[in-house]
C-alpha cells in the first residue's frame, strides 16, 4: 500500500484519516489499516475462532472501507462503522462455516506469525511461575470466551475485552442500550458459570 | 436486597457506569453475605482478566496481501483484465450463442422469407488474427471491406482486427441495426465503419463463437452459418 503511515500523528483521528483517503489521499489508508487491524483481528478471530478465517474477515471489511469510502460522512464515529462492518462479514462467515475450525483459539501463539506482542507480554520482572499462572489464566478465559453463545460472547469481547462503550455497542449491533445491558449482564454471568469449573 | 436480586444484578458491577446506588446496595449485601462477596469477587477478577487479554496481532504479511487485493481490485475498477473462471467464460460463450440464435431465428423471420444472413469465415482466418464475415442480404455473398479480406491485416487495426460487413442492399437494414444492438450490448469494441455497412472489431476476441473453432482458435474447414 502507498503512503507512509508514520505522518499521522494520534492527532489526526480516524474520521479525519476517513475523510482524507475519501477525498483521494491515498496515505491515508494504510494508517487505518494500521490503527485498527489488530484491534479487528482480536476481535473477530475470538469471534470465529480462525486465524485465517478472521484475517480474512478483516482484510474484506478494509476492501469495504475502500470501496464505500466514497459514501463516508461523519456522523457515526469511524469506530463504529468499522467494527459494524467487520462484525457483519464475520456473522455470515460463523453461519456459513459452521465452526469448521483447524485451530482452537487457546492454542494460537506467537509462534503463528504474528508481529509484535501477540498473545503474550514478557514481563521481566515476572518470576517463571507467576508467568506461567498469567499465561494459564489467559488461556483458560480464552476458553471460556470461545464456549460462549455467540450472541453473549460478541457483546462480552467488544465490551469486556476491547472496552467499547454501551452506546458504541449499541451502535454497532443496532440494539437498544437497555438490551445491551441486560444481555451484557447474562453474557457475564453465563461465563463466570463456564469459567468457576475451570478454576 | 437479598441474594436473588444480587445475583440479578450483579453482572453489571464490573462496569464502571454502574450507578452509585446500585453499586452500594451491591456491595452492601456483598458486606453480609459471604457467597454473594464471592461472587462479587470472581466477577472483579473476570473482568480484570478480560481486559488484561493482550491482542491478538495480525500476521505478518497482512498488509502485503491487503495490498495485493487492493490492487486487484483497482485495477477491476479501472477496467482492466478480469479473470474468470474456465466454467464462466464457457457458460457466456453459451450464452453468447444462444443470443445469436435468437437473432438469428429473428432476422429470419422478419426478413420477408427470402434473405439470409450467413456468416462465412474465409479459410485465411484459421489463426483467429483476421476474421471476416459477410452477412449478405439479398443473393450471393458479397462483402465491403475496404479492400480487407481474411488473413489481411486491415489498416486500421494491424493483424488483430476482425470485420463484419454487413453487405445487406435494401431490405436487410432492420437485421443490421439488430446486429449492432447486440454487438454494443455483448461489449464488442466497434472501431470505425470501413464501408457504408462495415465495422472493424478492434477485438475479435470479444466474439469467441465467431472465431473458427471457437474460442480455442481451431482452424475450421467449413464455412460457419449462423
Amino acid at each position: 500500500m502507498p503512503g507512509s503511515p508514520e505522518q499521522f500523528g494520534p492527532e489526526v483521528s480516524d474520521e479525519a484519516l476517513m475523510l482524507r483517503y475519501r477525498d483521494g489521499d491515498e496515505s491515508a489508508f494504510p494508517e487505518i489499516v494500521r490503527r485498527y487491524k489488530n484491534r479487528l483481528v482480536s476481535t473477530v478471530i475470538r469471534l470465529v475462532g480462525d486465524r485465517d478465517k478472521a484475517e480474512d474477515v478483516v482484510q474484506e471489511t478494509f476492501l469495504r472501507v475502500h470501496r464505500n469510502a466514497h459514501r463516508y460522512k461523519t456522523i457515526a464515529r469511524f469506530s463504529t462503522w468499522v467494527y459494524t462492518i467487520a462484525l457483519n462479514i464475520a456473522k455470515n462467515e460463523i453461519r456459513n462455516t459452521r465452526r469448521r475450525r483447524t485451530t482452537s483459539l487457546w492454542e494460537i501463539g506467537p509462534e503463528r506469525g504474528s508481529e509484535g506482542a501477540a498473545f503474550d507480554i514478557p514481563d521481566d520482572a515476572e518470576r517463571p511461575d507467576e508467568a506461567l499462572e498469567r499465561r494459564n489464566l489467559r488461556a483458560l478465559l480464552e476458553r471460556c470466551i470461545d464456549r460462549l453463545p455467540p450472541k453473549y460472547k460478541t457483546i462480552l469481547v467488544l465490551r469486556d475485552v476491547e472496552g467499547l462503550s454501551y452506546e458504541e455497542i449499541a451502535d454497532i449491533l443496532k440494539l437498544p442500550q437497555g438490551t445491551v445491558k441486560s444481555r451484557m449482564n447474562r453474557a457475564r454471568l453465563r461465563f463466570k458459570e463456564l469459567l468457576e469449573p475451570l478454576l | 436486597m437479598d441474594c436473588h436480586n444480587f445475583r440479578r444484578e450483579v453482572g453489571e458491577y464490573p462496569d464502571r457506569e454502574i450507578p452509585q446506588k446500585e453499586k452500594l446496595a451491591l456491595e452492601g449485601h456483598a458486606a453480609a453475605c459471604q457467597s454473594c462477596a464471592a461472587e462479587l469477587r470472581v466477577l472483579r477478577a473476570m473482568r480484570e482478566g478480560l481486559s488484561s487479554l493482550p491482542p491478538i496481532a495480525a500476521s505478518k504479511d497482512f498488509d502485503a496481501r491487503l495490498a495485493h487485493r487492493l490492487s486487484a481490485e483497482r485495477r477491476v475498477a479501472a477496467g482492466g483484465t478480469l479473470v474468470f473462471p474456465t466454467w464462466a467464460r464457457w457458460v457466456a460463450v453459451a450464452a453468447a450463442a444462444a443470443v445469436v440464435l435468437g437473432i438469428g431465428a429473428l432476422l429470419l423471420r422478419s426478413d420477408d422469407g427470402a434473405r439470409r444472413i450467413r456468416g462465412e469465415v474465409a479459410s485465411g482466418a484459421a489463426d483467429g488474427s483476421a476474421l471476416e464475415v459477410a452477412l449478405p442480404g439479398d443473393g450471393a455473398p458479397a462483402t465491403e471491406t475496404d479492400g480487407a479480406r481474411s488473413g489481411a491485416s486491415h489498416p486500421a487495426g494491424g493483424a488483430d482486427v476482425g470485420e463484419v460487413a454487413a453487405a445487406d442492399r435494401g431490405g436487410a437494414i432492420a437485421g443490421r441495426s439488430v446486429l449492432d444492438k447486440f454487438l454494443s450490448e455483448e461489449g464488442v469494441v466497434l472501431g470505425s465503419p470501413t464501408s457504408e455497412r462495415s465495422y472493424v472489431i478492434d477485438r475479435p476476441s470479444d466474439l469467441p463463437f465467431l472465431l473458427p473453432g471457437g474460442v480455442e482458435g481451431e482452424a475450421a474447414s467449413a464455412p460457419i452459418s449462423f
